[in-house]
């Protein structure tokens, strides 16, 4: 009966916990608050509170009663709960001013932070972090192809993006309306998300038209499998990435 | 360039210090303490802008009329906190100033350089996250149609709104704040708030840990650079709060991770560690209607918080009191929480 929601619960711990080296440590912490800490109101905060959270996250009971409001996707965030950080830091400052030479407070604190930085994951990688040149904080491209087309003379403005872009065009510019929505991923072979990527033109431009979207947007990566202009798309602007592609009238053919 | 700059010092920082303070005027312990009185204030905003934006979406008013509302009640809050304050001015800048003075210079030097490290990288560099089409292409969405979520963030047509968004609209401030400081709401999301927010939460954890080591100010220091460390190198898994903090702080549900959570454990740690909990506890209410506004998971989280901590306190001191005495405690914790529990119901039972 309960089987699913403990695989649930034991794969978000897992995500959660990542390396396992936070964890490692606020095991420690607690054990020292258990040994060390006198305060019943501290107490109560730092050992007794996160062993009812966990008892009750933990729980397939009340993973079941949850499940429609934190889906399995999400439910690792339950964890969230349990005040790691604030444990630790707490911990780790009453032990390290517990001891009488400020020349040992220097060097128990670094080895300390040390042990925090060798077991977790520095934030700031290239992969999480790039460099930009608008206020935005979006791809410099995407923000030019949202751009672009805002600009257009067009009144009407919907889009048949990559999926690369589709995320972005509305955080820019909300007047460009996207012909499908954020569920259509390029996962699912059949979605039109898949055909942008793999280039099938013809049902690009068919979903488009049923769609009444008046721009196609491709990456440049992808080999166009048909002539995007004999359906009566024209190119209107090349950025570094993208080829954007505005229907044109019939009257102004 | 500088009347943005002006008119951010005072949303940012002048109106919610001043409807801060007309709260914590009434704690007594705490009425001049200038850093829990900008939690609070930011608190109050969340607060009120949780509940004009749920009358918004219902009755189709437009995101104009939002903002005026909002900035009707501000004033009229900073006002009478001007009025009620005004005597005490010189004993608040004298309690800052005492602050300062007995602030361990070297510590509160790292604590500000790493948190202005971890505020650089958002100026400068962008971390992109798709769940940003939703959040802040709302925002986009409702400044273009000047209503408030009645169109599709992530097509831009007619939609039906979602319950779960109806009671936690936090999209609202970006819209509100991109208003006001004329502002692409995507720029104040992804770059004005991460300077505003950073910090906020490092307040929220300056307060607590003032709690935790009774205002011994060299180890609130020492735990605020562990903090920092801990925060920095949290990217251990993509679904930690650290993560979430450093990553997408704009978001309600970071905000609730890292702000409204440690703020109602603290507002839990003062209430125990006063005479005067009455304050505290109505706090403890602002705090849960403001989680309510940060994300849909606070309905769970802010609740299951207040009361385990809430019943792990009174089983910690089950002897130093009567069982009447616990019982009543944690009916005042359950009544902490009921701002979260109506927007539960509302998920559940409203429909549109």
């Amino acid at each position: 009966m309960f089987e699913e929601s403990l695989e649930i619960i034991k794969n978000c711990f897992i995500e959660y916990k990542g390396t396992g080296s936070y964890m490692t440590l606020y095991c420690l912490a607690v054990l020292y608050l258990f040994l060390k800490e006198k305060d019943k109101t501290k107490r109560a905060f730092t050992i007794y509170f996160p062993i009812f959270v966990l008892l009750l996250v933990m729980n397939p009971i009340f993973n079941k009663a949850v499940g429609s409001i934190l889906k399995k996707g999400a439910y690792w965030r339950v964890f969230w709960l349990v005040p790691m950080g604030v444990t630790i830091a707490y911990a780790s400052a009453k032990l390290i001013m517990s001891l009488e030479r400020i020349s040992q407070k220097i060097i128990v604190s670094i080895c300390f932070m040390g042990i925090i930085a060798l077991g977790g994951k520095y934030m700031y990688t290239e992969g999480n972090f790039l460099p930009v040149g608008n206020p935005y904080k979006i791809q410099d491209d995407m923000v030019y192809v949202a751009q672009i087309i805002g600009a257009d003379e067009a009144e009407y403005k919907k889009a048949l993006v990559s999926h690369y872009l589709a995320p972005y065009i509305r955080q820019i510019d909300g007047s460009i309306e996207l012909a499908y929505p954020r569920s259509a991923t390029p996962y699912t072979p059949e979605s039109i998300a898949a055909k942008i990527m793999r280039g099938e033109v013809n049902e690009v431009v068919a979903y488009a038209q049923k769609n009444n979207a008046n721009y196609i947007v491709f990456h440049k990566e992808t080999e166009l499998l048909g002539d995007v202009e004999e359906y009566g798309y024209k190119l209107l602007q090349e950025t570094q990435d993208y080829r954007i592609y505005k229907l044109i009238d019939e009257e102004e053919n | 360039m500088i009347e943005k700059a002006m008119m951010a010092i005072v949303l940012f920082f002048i109106l919610p210090e001043l409807m801060g303070l007309l709260l914590v005027h009434f704690t007594k312990k705490d009425k001049y303490n200038l850093g829990l009185a900008l939690i609070i204030g930011y608190l109050i905003e969340f607060g009120i802008l949780e509940i004009l934006s749920i009358i918004t979406i219902i009755k189709v008013y437009s995101v104009i009329s939002l903002v005026k509302k909002f900035m009707f009640i501000v004033g009229i809050l900073s006002g009478i906190s001007i009025i009620v304050n005004f005597r005490s001015i010189i004993d608040i800048f004298k309690e800052l100033w005492n602050s300062i003075k007995e602030t361990p210079k070297i510590l509160a030097i790292i604590v500000i350089f790493l948190i202005c490290f971890q505020v650089y990288f958002p100026v400068k560099y962008m971390h992109t996250d798709e769940d940003d089409s939703h959040y802040v292409g709302s925002s986009v969405t409702d400044l273009e149609t000047n209503t408030l979520y009645r169109y599709s963030s992530t097509t831009g047509v007619i939609h039906t709104p979602n319950n779960k968004y109806i009671f936690s609209y936090f999209m609202s401030l970006y819209s509100v704040l991109s208003i006001l400081l004329n502002t692409h709401p995507t720029i104040v999301a992804h770059l004005v708030l991460p300077v505003v927010f950073i910090p906020l939460v490092y307040l929220a954890y300056l307060e607590l840990g003032k709690e935790l080591f009774g205002n011994d100010n060299k180890k609130t220091m020492l735990f605020l650079i562990f903090m920092c460390v801990l925060n920095i190198f949290g990217n251990y898994s993509i679904r930690t709060n650290f993560t979430f903090f450093l990553f997408r702080i704009w978001q309600g549900k970071a905000m609730l991770a890292n702000f409204i959570l440690p703020v109602a454990i603290m507002l839990i740690l003062k209430a125990e560690n006063n005479e005067n909990k009455f304050m505290y506890y109505i706090l403890l209410c602002l705090t849960s209607l403001g989680g309510a506004y940060t994300s849909s998971m606070a309905v769970g989280f802010v609740p299951i918080t207040i009361m385990l901590l809430g019943f792990s306190i009174e089983l910690s001191k089950f002897k130093d009191k009567s069982i009447p005495k616990h019982i009543i405690n944690m009916i005042i914790y359950l009544l902490c929480c009921m701002p979260n529990l109506l927007a539960g119901l509302g998920y559940m039972l409203f429909k549109i």
